[in-house]
């Protein structure tokens, strides 16, 4: 609990200024575009048409003029936030003890280092969770705002927690990552890079109709129009996810125990 | 058979091709203080790492009080403090947060310990990490390496950094430990250090453990460095004999150090016309210098 306890005071700043940032926004936007979205006319949804992110987001017209829709829409953005977040603490939590040089200090202590790879791991685990339940309750106020009761509760909070799958599975990647290239000087950089190339898949994919390469874009195991006609996460991509966020941290944990800690002089 | 602090059986540790170490092997008692000395590159900070178990052994073995190093890495930490070379730690803690959470990662208090320590090497420990000078980095090294009373403290280049006061309050802390109880592993080039403080010494060269040696014998040995000031010039074959090294001519001035028979040196001298004759013992760099012609 040491460790963990430590990497959570390390995340606080990220975790409150995320938490903040995506609960202000979400309650600020969502009652705004709703209140544009339903009362808007013809031409104004077929601009929206045009947006290449409804097609990648498989949502259509209809739904999009819906609270929920409009939410979904919304919250698709987000998602590249959040890949980026969950990628950067990801990598950060590895690369930051070589690049500090502190890889030393913790690794000579009595704790084996899968007590420390779990324990940083948790810490990712829990400030995911503290982001997406901020983001979850910023979405409940701005729907309230926005819809009032015209609104499936447990839909939103599925769609709303998508942020949480999105940011462990990039954090997964991003502990990977760190464990083969520990010595990454810039990592949200690498983390952006690999948010906006998964994105770009998945739209690609999503257009083209190359449906393999869909898995290669974790945001599309989220899709909100999926959510919103059956009123549940695909189960084939929550499987999925679990799967590989389980199969990366596996592999991952089996690496690290065996790496040689070599510090950069 | 009393188990050994240290044992390490035929290491060796290869980065690719490249040979960090091989056939490492020595034997350190509970109680001693241990040295380890060789040139940047002789293969000090591998065998440290793999004690550590920050890295692992190609071959070979490693236990630390009886327990393997690398299968029993997180029992052994408990009992092991560890300065490296370079001191680098989180530099948004203050030098307290750092040794409080040392502390916490050993599951000790150590409030006392910490004052006391602090206070013997007068160490500010309200100032952040990023703010101290290396030598108070150092500092800090070093109370976080004793914090916990280990039962062995292994020491990579400790004195580097410090100046001559406070390397020797670390020595007198050591020497007060070590008379608890607490075996050392003492790495170093500065020979002068190992030699104040050590019981017996490795010493390493090019990844191989090529003499272990008593601080005492080696010094005892029969090293001898001498310097003749002569009247006449002598034949540079006349000192063409076993034992000499860093043999030095230059006009009517010789210098070199001899190892072994002395009465042989005596002969040879004895043949010479002096103006002068300097015979001391040689500093253990000069004896380590030896090793390595």
């Amino acid at each position: 609990m040491t460790i963990f306890k430590y990497e959570m005071k390390q995340l606080k700043s990220t975790v409150l200024i995320w938490s903040f940032s995506l609960f202000l926004v979400i309650l600020s936007i969502l009652p705004v575009y709703i209140g544009m979205m339903s009362s808007a006319d013809t031409m104004v949804l077929e601009g929206f048409g045009d947006n290449p992110l409804l097609e990648a987001m498989g949502v259509t017209l209809d739904v999009i003029a819906t609270p929920l829709g409009t939410y979904a829409f919304l919250t698709f953005y987000v998602f590249l936030a959040c890949a980026i977040n969950g990628m950067n603490m990801g990598l950060k939590m590895i690369t930051k003890e070589y690049m500090q040089k502190t890889a030393d200090f913790i690794f000579t202590k009595p704790h084996s280092r899968g007590k420390v790879f779990f324990s940083k791991a948790l810490a990712i685990l829990v400030s995911a969770l503290i982001i997406g339940l901020a983001y979850s309750l910023g979405s409940w106020i701005g729907m309230v705002i926005g819809a009032g009761s015209d609104y499936n509760f447990l839909v939103m909070t599925q769609i709303a927690f998508s942020i949480v799958f999105i940011q462990l599975i990039f954090a997964a990647l991003g502990l990977f990552a760190g464990i083969i290239f520990p010595h990454i000087r810039a990592p949200l950089l690498v983390a952006t890079a690999v948010a906006f190339v998964s994105y770009v898949i998945g739209s690609f994919s999503n257009k083209m109709g190359y449906t393999a390469l869909t898995y290669l874009s974790p945001y599309h195991y989220f899709t909100s129009a999926e959510i919103i006609k059956t009123g549940s996460y695909e189960l084939r991509f929550l499987v999925l996810s679990a799967l590989l966020v389980f199969v990366l941290l596996g592999i991952s944990y089996y690496i690290f125990r065996k790496k040689d800690i070599v510090i950069d002089a | 058979m009393s188990v050994k602090a240290i044992e390490v059986q035929e290491l060796a540790k290869y980065y690719g091709k490249q040979c960090g170490i091989e056939n490492v092997s020595f034997t350190v008692e509970k109680g001693e203080i241990y040295g380890f000395i060789g040139p940047n590159g002789a293969g000090k900070t591998t065998t440290i790492r793999t004690l550590l178990a920050l890295i692992h052994p190609t071959s070979g073995s490693a236990s630390i009080f009886g327990k393997d190093c690398i299968r029993e890495a997180e029992t052994i930490a408990a009992d092991v403090g560890y300065l490296p070379t370079e001191i680098n730690y989180y530099e948004n803690m203050s030098a307290l947060e750092l040794l409080q959470y040392t502390a916490a990662l050993y599951k000790i208090n150590a409030v006392n310990r910490i004052s006391e320590l602090a206070g013997k090497f007068n160490l500010d420990l309200k100032r952040k990490i990023s703010s101290l000078s290396y030598g108070n980095k150092k500092k800090v090294g070093i109370i976080a390496s004793l914090l916990h009373q280990p039962k062995l403290l292994i020491l990579d280049e400790p004195t580097s950094g410090l100046d001559p006061l406070v390397q020797q309050t670390f020595i007198d802390i050591l020497k007060e430990e070590n008379k608890k109880g607490m075996t050392v592993l003492f790495s170093s080039h500065v020979l002068s250090d190992v030699q104040k403080v050590c019981n017996r010494v490795a010493i390493l060269k090019e990844g191989h453990v090529i003499d272990v040696q008593n601080i005492s014998e080696l010094r005892e040995k029969g090293f001898k460095k001498v310097e003749l000031n002569l009247i006449e010039s002598a034949p540079a074959e006349l000192f063409e004999f076993a034992g000499m090294a860093d043999f030095k001519q230059s006009n009517n001035q010789v210098s070199f150090i001899f190892h072994g028979d002395l009465n042989l040196i005596v002969e040879k001298i004895a043949l010479l016309k002096l103006n002068d004759i300097f015979i001391e013992e040689p500093t253990l760099e000069e004896i380590f210098f030896h090793y390595y012609q």
